[in-house]
């Protein structure tokens, strides 16, 4: 599904991301893990084309990213709050996303019903602006809007990070059921091993640019791989 | 921490800030409409005495008479320019500094805005004109363009209360418009009153006291106000706005275009700053007023038509299109990876303005009582903004690319200003074009003839939209990483 090929992103004489080539193939759950400034948005803005690479390109489903638009009808992602339009209602947000992704709003209300839990009756239905949500609800909306319209590609950046520990373990769920279909190529980033491992069939470590570990999950135990990324985690 | 410190971290922000290459076009453009203001005002200030003498008024008392203009365009022209101190106070709250001394910092930064040192080269030209032309004492010519500054030096804070404090701001200007509205009705004549303030200030020196007085009293003022207003939740002052809801489902008509004109509705209507572009487009559609009925009749005659014709139903145009894609730059990102090609996100913006320069024009139909010529220029010019003007608005704002903080806008340490002289230089195009395309016209041609091949050349404007759109929409992708990486 995503090829990359001989990537490099140089910023002022500094190669802060170099990836010869690797795949990930069509319906994986791809865990980034990394320290600070490993490379991780770096990839992903490049991935969706919010960067220009300094050297060589990424696919999407066989669409040169930084080429052709087209990866964009089957991509979704959540980054940061630069994602969500602060004057917008929830529902209007999710409705929009909706439009764009050609769904009419009974299939987005449909789609709501599924995830009433996971936004803990504090969300939906209170005619409330997205700015004037706390941080955590308004990631909350952020990582659900990229779930509409079944989306082939899914792009979740730190999605763990600042969500209580109810939220995560739903949200674990939620990813855990997408990536069970194998319809979706879900990749998360994040600092925390324990989230990924259990959400992704393959985890990849990048450092300074660089990818240091690349594993299957299913091969090890989640104490062996805390001892294979202790330099990093 | 100390002023130097401040002034350091100061520095460091505007050095990189980026996009260097564009703000030194800009800041030679400001230098140089700023010395142009400098010499002007200089040059009024002592010429005042000579103009009043070819009145036949006597050259002091017409000084004194007309005075209150030289105030009254300084206080005006700093409203709409001088930029308020702003300072990045989140990260400096919680630090080892004194709040007097952020409050010291921000004061001592107005104090040495530009328009300060215009005041004081007003007042040398004044010492100037009163020693050398009519032989007034040192002393005396001293002490009274010396006051003179001062009473101007006092707009610098007056300004400041005037941006930030609406209890202060909305009476201010309330009674200000009424005295002014009048005097011009002539009603009363103000510069009768105001006349007797300056001539006192000459008679009596020692009023220096006073004025010197009244700068204090609005520099304490300020102050006090900064003081108060220097913690996050008062400057902030979170008032939720409530949810509205309208029915926008009407423009599902226009097909894949109908979310980005609902979502630019809304943007339009639910944050303060669009909020504002929505006002200054009404107060735009006023601005034929403003030379249509000037009793000197002066203002007849086409130039002055056509430039209100352009403000008129190009008001809003101007004023959102300049910051198009920039109204949208919180949430950038998100646009460009959804499934939205590009040019129909940039159609929509079109569209707006153009529904945006339509409905002015509707709006503008009371024109029509200046009689038919007037009225049908305003509509010859809102089909050559529909037709130009808007493209044009759209390559303007690619390259305006200023980040949009939509909902700080109430803070009393943040840049409120709507309005600034760098999308004014580049609105010039905007209003010149058309100005000169009208000249040659009716030089020409004769008046019916001229403004139907106006309208014609609007239309031709239309109809090139596809062509246009080919251009913009490769402008634009090839600015996107610049323009996301300002966003940022």
């Amino acid at each position: 599904m995503i090829q990359v090929d001989n990537l490099k992103k140089i910023y002022d004489g500094n190669l802060v991301l170099d990836l010869p080539g690797f795949e990930i193939p069509m319906g994986q759950s791809f865990g980034l893990v990394g320290n600070n400034g490993a490379g991780k948005t770096t990839f992903f803005s490049l991935l969706l084309d919010l960067i220009e690479p300094s050297q060589g390109f990424i696919k999407n489903n066989e669409v040169i990213v930084n080429k052709n638009e087209d990866w964009k009808s089957f991509t979704t992602a959540f980054l940061d709050d630069s994602f969500l339009i602060g004057y917008l209602t929830c529902e209007e947000y999710f409705y929009f996303l909706g439009e764009l992704r050609n769904q009419t709003k009974q299939q987005i209300d449909e789609f709501l019903q599924n995830y009433a839990d996971f936004f803990n009756n504090e969300i939906l239905g209170k005619n409330k602006y997205i700015r004037d949500l706390s941080k955590g609800n308004q990631k909350k909306v952020g990582i659900i809007g990229t779930l509409i319209g079944n989306p082939k590609v899914i792009v979740l950046d730190e999605p763990f990070a600042n969500l209580d520990p109810t939220t995560q373990i739903r949200l674990k769920k939620i990813l855990r059921n997408i990536a069970d279909t194998k319809q979706t190529t879900l990749l998360v980033s994040s600092h925390d091993l324990n989230h990924t491992f259990e959400i992704s069939d393959r985890i990849v470590c990048f450092e300074r640019g660089k990818i240091i570990k690349d594993i299957n999950t299913k091969e090890y135990s989640f104490e062996e791989l805390t001892a294979f990324f202790d330099v990093v985690v | 921490m100390t002023f130097k410190q401040l002034a350091n971290l100061e520095w460091k922000g505007i050095k990189r800030k980026g996009g260097m290459a564009q703000s030194i076009i800009m800041a030679i453009g400001k230098g140089y409409f700023g010395l142009g203001y400098l010499i002007i005002m200089t040059l009024i200030s002592a010429d005042l005495f000579e103009m009043a003498a070819e009145e036949g008024i006597d050259p002091f008392q017409g000084f004194f008479k007309y005075a209150v203009y030289l105030w009254l365009g300084d206080l005006v022209i700093r409203y709409f320019f001088q930029k308020m101190p702003t300072t990045l106070i989140k990260p400096l709250l919680i630090q080892n500094v004194r709040k007097k001394t952020i409050v010291n910092y921000c004061l001592t930064k107005s104090a040495l805005s530009f328009f300060n040192f215009v005041n004081l080269f007003m007042g040398g030209a004044i010492l100037l004109t009163l020693t050398l032309s009519y032989k007034v004492g040192f002393v005396t010519g001293f002490l009274f363009a010396f006051s003179f500054t001062i009473f101007l030096w006092a707009n610098n804070f007056l300004v400041q209360l005037l941006n930030h404090v609406n209890k202060f701001a909305v009476p201010f200007l309330v009674v200000f418009a009424g005295v002014l509205a009048l005097d011009y009705f002539k009603y009363v004549e103000v510069t009768a009153y105001t006349k007797f303030f300056f001539e006192a200030l000459y008679n009596y020196p020692f009023l220096i006291v006073v004025v010197a007085a009244y700068l204090i009293v609005l520099l304490v003022a300020c102050y006090r106000f900064y003081f108060k207003n220097l913690s996050l939740d008062s400057t902030v002052v979170v008032k939720k706005e409530t949810y509205k809801y309208y029915d926008l489902n009407f423009l599902n008509r226009f097909g894949k275009l109908a979310p980005f004109l609902k979502l630019d509705l809304k943007l339009l209507t639910r944050n303060k700053r669009t909020r504002t572009v929505l006002y200054m487009s009404l107060a735009f559609l006023l601005y034929g007023l403003f030379f249509l009925l000037n009793p000197s009749g002066a203002f007849e005659g086409s130039t002055f038509v056509i430039l209100s014709g352009i403000m008129v139903t190009g008001g809003f145009m101007l004023m959102f299109g300049q910051y198009v894609p920039s109204w949208d730059s919180s949430y950038y990102p998100l646009m460009m990876t959804q499934n939205i090609p590009y040019r129909k996100y940039l159609e929509s913006k079109w569209l707006i303005m153009v529904l945006g320069t339509l409905v002015s024009m509707i709006l503008a139909s009371f024109y029509i009582y200046f009689g038919w010529n007037v009225y049908i220029t305003i509509i010859a010019v809102g089909f050559y903004n529909i037709g130009w003007n808007c493209y044009l608005s759209l390559i303007i704002g690619a390259y305006v690319r200023t980040k949009i903080d939509l909902t700080s806008n109430k803070n009393a340490f943040g840049d409120t200003k709507a309005f600034n002289i760098k999308t004014m230089l580049l609105s010039i195009p905007t209003v010149l074009a058309p100005m000169i395309v009208y000249f040659i016209l009716t030089t020409f041609l004769k008046f019916e003839i001229a403004i139907i091949v106006f309208i014609a050349i609007g239309l031709i404007g239309i109809l090139l939209k596809k062509f246009m759109f080919d251009l913009i929409e490769k402008l634009y992708k090839k600015q996107k990483y610049t323009t996301l990486k300002a966003y940022k």
